[in-house]
C-alpha cells in the first residue's frame, strides 16, 4: 500500500468514528419552591454552551441540559437537608466534544430561583456562556473559569447584598456589565493568563474594594466619572497607566477622589499582567 | 506495472470503502436507537434501563420488573407507597404517591388534587403539572437510550467499530512516527547514523544512560528553572526554557526511537552494502519496517479488544516494548549528544591509533613506510 492511501485511510477511520461514539441526551430538571430559605448553588460545567438567567415561575430551579452520555453524566440535584443545589455535568472521560456542529455540542440552561437568597458558585471549563445575573437575589459569587469565554450581566439591581464577587480566571475571556447593580462590596479577581473586564456600570450603591492578582493577564475596569479611584499598587513588569492619578503616601489617587460620594479602591498585585482603566474623570 | 498500480487501487478503493462502512452503520445503529420505542418488552425494557443506571441521577429507578405496562391512574384520595414505575403508558397522579413516580415512554400528568412526595422521573416522556405538586426533583429525559459504558465507550458499540478505533489509534501513531522518521532520514541522517552507532556498540550502556536521563529529566529542569531565576532577564526566560527543555528532551526521545527502529528493521532485512543511495534507500526502509515491529504489539492489542483480559496482557507487553527502546534510544541519543559526536569504543579508538601511520600493503610487497619516531621527525638543531 502507498503511503498516500495509508494516510489517507488512518484519516478517514479517525474523522469517521467518532460521530458514532456520542450518546446525545436532554434532560429537563426542575423542583417547586416550597420556602425561600437561602440555598447555595453550584454550577460545574465542563464544555459547552451555558446560559444562566432568573426563572419565571415559581420554580426553585428549572434546567435543560444537552449532554453527551459517553463522556458526561448530568447532574441537576437539590438536597434538601444542606440545602444544596448542583447543576451541570460530571466529565467520565477527558475526551470532550469539540462543538465544531451545532449538533455536536452541550448546552445547559439554568433558571434560577429569583426570591431566594443565594450563594452561586461556577466553575466553567472550556463553556461559552452567557450570565443573566441581574433580578437573582445573590449574597456570594464566585466565578471560576479555565478556558471558557464568559460574559455576565447585571442588568436588574441584585435584590441582595452580594458581599463577595470572587473571579478566578485561568486562560479564558470574562466581561462583567453594569457590575454596580449587583451591590456588591469586595471583588476578589485572580487572573492568569486570560483577560478579565469589570464594567461597574449601573448604580454604585455603596464603596467597592477591588484586590486584582494579575500573573500575565489584563483586567479592564471601567467606572464611572463620578466615581473617586484609589489603586494600590505592587507590581513587578506590570501595572497600570497613571495619567490622571496623584501619588500619595499609601497609592495613587484620582482627580475626583475628595468630592466623590462612592470610591472604587484597587489593590493591585500585578507582576507582567496590566490594568487598564476606562471612564476615569481626568 | 501496470497490474501491480492497479492491485493498489483496488486496495485503496477496498479500504476506503471499508472505513465508510464503518462510518455508515455507526451512524444508522445512532439513528435507530433515537427512535422511540414501538412495543416495549420486560426484556427491552431491563436493556433500555442499563443504560440510565450508570448516571447518579438515574439511580432511583426500578429494575424492570417493578414496572407495570400501560396506562395507570392513582385516583384521587388513594395513597401509593413505594416507587410507582409505568412504561410504555402515562402515569396520570389524582391521588398522593408517597415515593417515586417513574415513567417510560409515557408521560407523568400530576392532576389538581395529585402529589407526588418523592421524584417524578419520566424517561421518554414528560413531567406535566397541571395544578399537582411534586415535593422531590422533576426530570424528564430524552434522546439516544443506548447503553453507555463507565469507561466512556459505549458496549452496545460494535466490537468491530471499537477495534477500528484501536487499531487507528494505532495506525496514527505509526503514521506519525514514520512521518517523522522521514524528516530525520532526510535532514539529520548523520545524527540518526550516530546514535544507531551508539546503540549497536552498547545496549546496556545505552539503557542504563537512558534511565539515568529520565532519572534526571525532571531536577535538572527544576535546576534550569532556580538558575534563570537569580536574574530578571533569566526569570523572563523560563516558560521559553521550560517548553525548549521540553522539546529537547522529545527530539531525543524520538531520534532514539528512530534509531532502535532501524536497527530492529535492519535485523530483519540485513544489511545490504551497495552504493550510497541504495544504502539511504535500505536504511529508510530498515527503519519503517522497524517501526512497524515496534507497532506490532500494539496492533496486536488493538486486534484483542474482544477479550479484555488477553488485551490488557499484550498491551502491557506493548508498554514494556516500548519503554525499553525509548530508554535505551533517549540514553544512545544522549552518550551521542543528540548524534553529534560518534561513539567510538576504546578498541576502535586504538586500532584506529596504531593503524593511521601504516599503508596498506599489497600481497606483492613494496616498500615499506618507514615509522615516524620523534628523533627523525625532530627538526634539525
Amino acid at each position: 500500500m502507498s503511503a498516500r492511501a495509508f494516510v489517507s485511510i488512518a484519516a478517514l477511520v479517525a474523522t469517521a468514528l467518532p460521530a458514532g461514539a456520542q450518546t446525545w441526551r436532554t434532560i429537563d430538571a426542575s423542583r417547586q419552591a416550597r420556602d425561600t430559605g437561602a440555598i447555595a448553588t453550584h454550577i460545574d460545567y465542563a464544555a459547552g454552551k451555558l446560559d444562566v438567567r432568573p426563572a419565571t415561575g415559581p420554580a426553585l430551579y428549572h434546567a435543560t441540559l444537552r449532554y453527551d452520555a459517553d463522556q458526561t453524566d448530568p447532574v441537576t440535584r437539590f438536597d434538601s437537608a444542606s440545602r444544596v443545589l448542583s447543576l451541570g455535568v460530571h466529565l467520565r472521560s477527558m475526551h470532550i466534544s469539540s462543538g465544531n456542529h451545532e449538533n455536536d455540542a452541550g448546552s445547559m440552561l439554568a433558571e434560577l430561583n429569583s426570591a431566594v437568597p443565594m450563594d452561586l458558585s461556577l466553575d466553567l471549563g472550556a463553556v461559552e456562556a452567557d450570565l443573566q445575573l441581574g433580578g437573582l437575589r445573590l449574597t456570594d459569587l464566585s466565578l471560576r473559569s479555565g478556558a471558557a469565554d464568559v460574559t455576565a450581566h447585571f442588568n436588574q439591581p441584585n435584590h441582595g447584598t452580594l458581599r463577595t464577587m470572587t473571579l478566578q480566571v485561568g486562560a479564558a475571556q470574562v466581561k462583567l456589565m453594569d457590575v454596580a447593580n449587583a451591590g456588591v462590596s469586595r471583588i476578589v479577581a485572580e487572573v492568569g493568563a486570560g483577560s478579565l473586564s469589570i464594567d461597574l456600570g449601573g448604580t454604585l450603591a455603596r464603596d467597592v474594594d477591588i484586590t486584582a492578582t494579575l500573573a500575565m493577564g489584563g483586567l479592564t475596569l471601567n467606572v464611572s466619572p463620578d466615581e473617586g479611584v484609589f489603586v494600590d499598587e505592587r507590581s513587578f513588569l506590570g501595572g497600570f497607566e497613571k495619567n490622571g492619578f496623584t501619588k500619595k503616601a499609601d497609592g495613587w489617587y484620582s482627580a475626583n477622589y475628595d468630592a466623590a460620594t462612592h470610591h472604587v479602591r484597587v489593590h493591585l498585585h500585578a507582576f507582567v499582567g496590566g490594568m487598564t482603566l476606562t471612564g476615569l474623570q481626568k | 506495472m501496470r497490474t501491480l498500480q492497479a492491485r493498489a487501487a483496488m486496495f485503496n478503493m477496498v479500504g476506503m470503502a471499508l472505513i465508510a462502512a464503518i462510518g455508515l452503520v455507526s451512524r444508522a445503529s445512532a439513528l435507530v436507537a433515537q427512535q422511540r420505542p414501538a412495543h416495549i418488552t420486560v426484556d427491552s425494557l431491563s436493556k433500555a434501563l442499563a443504560g440510565l443506571h450508570e448516571s447518579s441521577d438515574s439511580a432511583s429507578i426500578p429494575a424492570a420488573s417493578a414496572f407495570a405496562f400501560g396506562d395507570s391512574t392513582v385516583a384521587a384520595g388513594r395513597h401509593a407507597s413505594g416507587t410507582v414505575a409505568i412504561a410504555d403508558g402515562a402515569l396520570h397522579v389524582r391521588g398522593t404517591i408517597d415515593g417515586d413516580a417513574v415513567t417510560y415512554n409515557g408521560d407523568i400528568i400530576v392532576h389538581q388534587g395529585g402529589a407526588i412526595r418523592g421524584n417524578a422521573f419520566a424517561v421518554l416522556g414528560k413531567v406535566v403539572l397541571d395544578g399537582g405538586t411534586v415535593a422531590g426533583d422533576s426530570r424528564a429525559i430524552a434522546g439516544d437510550m443506548r447503553r453507555v459504558g463507565a469507561g466512556g465507550a459505549a458496549p452496545n458499540q460494535s466490537r468491530a467499530s471499537i477495534m477500528a478505533h484501536a487499531l487507528a489509534l494505532s495506525a496514527g501513531w505509526l503514521a506519525v512516527l514514520v512521518i517523522v522518521g522521514i524528516g530525520v532520514h532526510i535532514f539529520a541522517s548523520r545524527n540518526l547514523d550516530a546514535v544507531s552507532d551508539a546503540l549497536e556498540r552498547g545496549f546496556g550502556r545505552s539503557f542504563l544512560a537512558g534511565i539515568a536521563t529520565q532519572l534526571a529529566l525532571a531536577p535538572a529542569l527544576a535546576l534550569l528553572c532556580v538558575g534563570l531565576a537569580l536574574t530578571i532577564i533569566g526569570a523572563l526566560l523560563i516558560p521559553f526554557a521550560v517548553v525548549a527543555y521540553i522539546l529537547a528532551a522529545a527530539g531525543l526521545v524520538t531520534l532514539g526511537l528512530l534509531a532502535i527502529a532501524r536497527i530492529a528493521g535492519r535485523s530483519v532485512l540485513g544489511d545490504i552494502d551497495t552504493s550510497d543511495g541504495a544504502r539511504r534507500a535500505a536504511a529508510l526502509r530498515s527503519m519503517v519496517y522497524g517501526l512497524l515491529l515496534l507497532m506490532l504489539p500494539w496492533f496486536i492489542a488493538a486486534g484483542l479488544t474482544w477479550s479484555p483480559s488477553l488485551e490488557l496482557i499484550v498491551r502491557m507487553v506493548a508498554v514494556s516494548i516500548t519503554w525499553v527502546a525509548a530508554t535505551a534510544g533517549l540514553g544512545a541519543a544522549v552518550v551521542s549528544r543528540g548524534g553529534v559526536r560518534r561513539a567510538t569504543t576504546p578498541r576502535a579508538q586504538s586500532s584506529l591509533n596504531t593503524a593511521s601511520w601504516a599503508t596498506p600493503t599489497p600481497v606483492a610487497g613494496v616498500t615499506a613506510a618507514r615509522r615516524p619516531t620523534p628523533y627523525t621527525t625532530a627538526a634539525p638543531k
